[in-house]
């Protein structure tokens, strides 16, 4: 079974969970923009949650995809039409014939995640199917994928084949996953602080809390660039090059911020003047180039307390689905 | 023993810590890291990851659920690692298995871009800064910027430079830069701020090898002047 893409007017790259163990050779995690989005899409059609999905950005996407293909969209960015009839978000849907799954962009994020039952069967590099553009390597031969790609898709696992047959009477899914909103306040990006916070004056640090961010138009998924009264900095000394990582809040010497992203590297000479918490990366993600974002800081306790207890209600959404499906 | 060693320990994310050392480029502190990696990776945590260094730190990441879940003593993933680190005993004689590399550089005016530049600023000849540069043994203090990117120090002194105050948009592959008092090579075209000298054939990433790198922290360079011809007959 396999997809087949006849226009691309998106940038579609497979990612999974991450290539881990490899930073120290220069090499970045990558993995999926939005994490919550991804682990949501990749329960629903019941893969293992380090399976690659299609992370698809901004712009229209047509594809065939054949019949017992199951599958999920989830995140923000598009509306899903299969053969001209709106699908529901976040829901497993199986394709009962062969079919034209059509993504038209809608108005709110940034990025949507297509997992099919199975997942994308693209060859492991380094340890993960995720894609690095940058230097050309996983997911689809290193590359984005365009018109005319055609992307098998790997074998069911026995969760999926009972999810499908659930489904094959044509009946739409009576349940669902809830995205993870992490008990966020809407239009806030937590942060906890970083190694050079107190770089920062107090004045500083609080400039950095109460003044509104644009995410700037030269985003992508090495790093979103925040534009927004310049920020200062107290201590004047120059940063050596040490380790950071996605979510980290980099001043750059134009009193400016840069967030590192998925693709970001793995050692920086900027001050890291804060850490977004882990559970609100996703949110910052599906941000537009021109929204402006707030940050608001939380302890280290509280930023590992809302991790783990994601970490802990994931386990529990997949024994759920196992039990369901049994 | 690990209190020997002068370091602290900061949180970086919920699932990162970073070990910091004096914040010096220096081959003691490459030492003090290289052998706190070793002996962190032949003794780990339940839950650990990955270390990468830095020039003068080292970052461990770690699952923190499983950190979470296991018998270690601390109220909480971070505190859990950062505990157990602080009692790691570092082998500080371990030895660190160092390769030389001799690198082939061509000079040449068509791959030494900043070389012209070079020769006014630092009031040398472009053959006397070829011989500087070539002339010693580099140590790969860690890889970074992009895969398989080596930060070489340290750079002789009359070399010193700042990076270029308008970064290029594109380095071609193989670049030989320095900046500061290190110098380095950009194994993809990417952008680049470094001065550019010259460029090298060799290839120092392949993605589909188990160790995709060429050169690792500790490993020693010594880079060799090429002719033109002899680039073209090695590409």
């Amino acid at each position: 079974m396999s997809l087949k893409f006849t226009k691309v007017k998106a940038l579609i790259t497979a990612q999974d969970t991450g290539r881990w163990h490899r930073q120290s050779y220069g090499v970045p995690i990558s993995g999926a923009m939005d994490d919550s989005a991804l682990f949501q899409a990749n329960a629903l059609v019941g893969n293992e949650i380090s399976n690659a999905a299609l992370e698809i950005g901004i712009g229209e996407v047509v594809m065939a995809i054949s019949s017992g293909t199951l599958f999920a969209l989830c995140g923000d960015g598009h509306t899903l039409l299969m053969d001209d009839i709106e699908q529901p978000h976040g829901k497993s849907i199986l394709a009962i014939e062969d079919s034209i799954i059509t993504l038209m962009p809608n108005t709110r994020g940034m990025w949507s995640y297509l997992a099919v039952g199975g997942g994308v069967d693209v060859p492991k590099v380094l340890g993960s199917r995720s894609t690095y553009l940058q230097a050309g390597f996983g997911g689809w031969k290193g590359k984005a994928i365009l018109a005319g790609t055609v992307v098998e898709i790997g074998a069911k696992s026995a969760l999926t084949e009972s999810i499908t047959k659930s489904l094959s009477d044509g009946s739409n899914a009576k349940w669902s996953i809830a995205y993870d909103q992490n008990f966020r306040k809407p239009g806030f990006i937590r942060i906890a602080p970083s190694p050079e916070w107190d770089w920062l004056t107090e004045r500083q640090q609080n400039q950095l809390v109460t003044q509104p961010f644009r995410v700037s138009q030269d985003s992508n998924r090495m790093g979103y660039r925040l534009s927004g009264n310049p920020i200062s900095r107290l201590i004047k000394d120059e940063m050596i090059s040490s380790g950071v990582s996605k979510g980290t809040v980099q001043l750059t010497n134009e009193g400016g911020l840069v967030v590192l992203m998925a693709d970001g590297q793995t050692v920086g000479g900027y001050p890291r003047i804060a850490q977004v918490v882990a559970v609100d990366i996703s949110v910052l993600a599906q941000t537009r180039p021109g929204e402006s974002i707030q940050f608001e800081l939380i302890s280290s306790e509280e930023a590992e307390q809302l991790f783990l207890s994601r970490e802990k209600r994931w386990r529990q959404t997949i024994k759920g689905i196992e039990l369901k499906f049994k | 023993m690990a209190d020997s060693l002068h370091y602290s320990i900061a949180r970086l994310s919920e699932r990162a810590v970073i070990v910091q050392f004096e914040p010096t480029i220096s081959p003691e502190n490459l030492k003090h890291i290289l052998s706190f990696k070793a002996s962190l990776e032949k003794n780990p945590f339940d839950g650990f990851l990955e270390s990468v260094p830095g020039y003068s730190s080292l970052t461990i990441y770690f699952d923190a659920f499983r950190v979470n879940e296991a018998r270690l003593p601390g109220r909480s993933p971070i505190d859990k690692v950062a505990t157990f680190l602080k009692r790691l005993t570092v082998d500080d004689e371990t030895v660190i298995d160092s390769r030389l590399h001799t690198i082939p550089v061509c000079y040449d005016s068509k791959f030494g871009l900043d070389l012209p530049e070079l020769e006014e600023k630092f009031k040398l000849s472009k053959e006397e800064i070829i011989a500087m540069h070539s002339g010693i043994e580099y140590t790969v203090y860690l890889i970074g910027f992009t895969p398989g990117f080596p930060y070489l120090g340290i750079l002789p002194e009359p070399l010193e430079c700042k990076r270029k105050d308008n970064p290029r948009k594109r380095v071609e592959a193989g670049s030989v830069g320095i900046a500061g008092r290190q110098t380095g090579i950009y194994p993809f075209d990417t952008p680049g701020g470094w001065q550019i000298i010259g460029r090298t054939p060799v290839r120092l990433f392949s993605a589909d090898l188990e160790i995709p790198c060429l050169l690792e922290p500790g490993d020693r360079v010594k880079f060799e002047p090429i002719s033109l011809k002899e680039f073209q007959s090695l590409s």
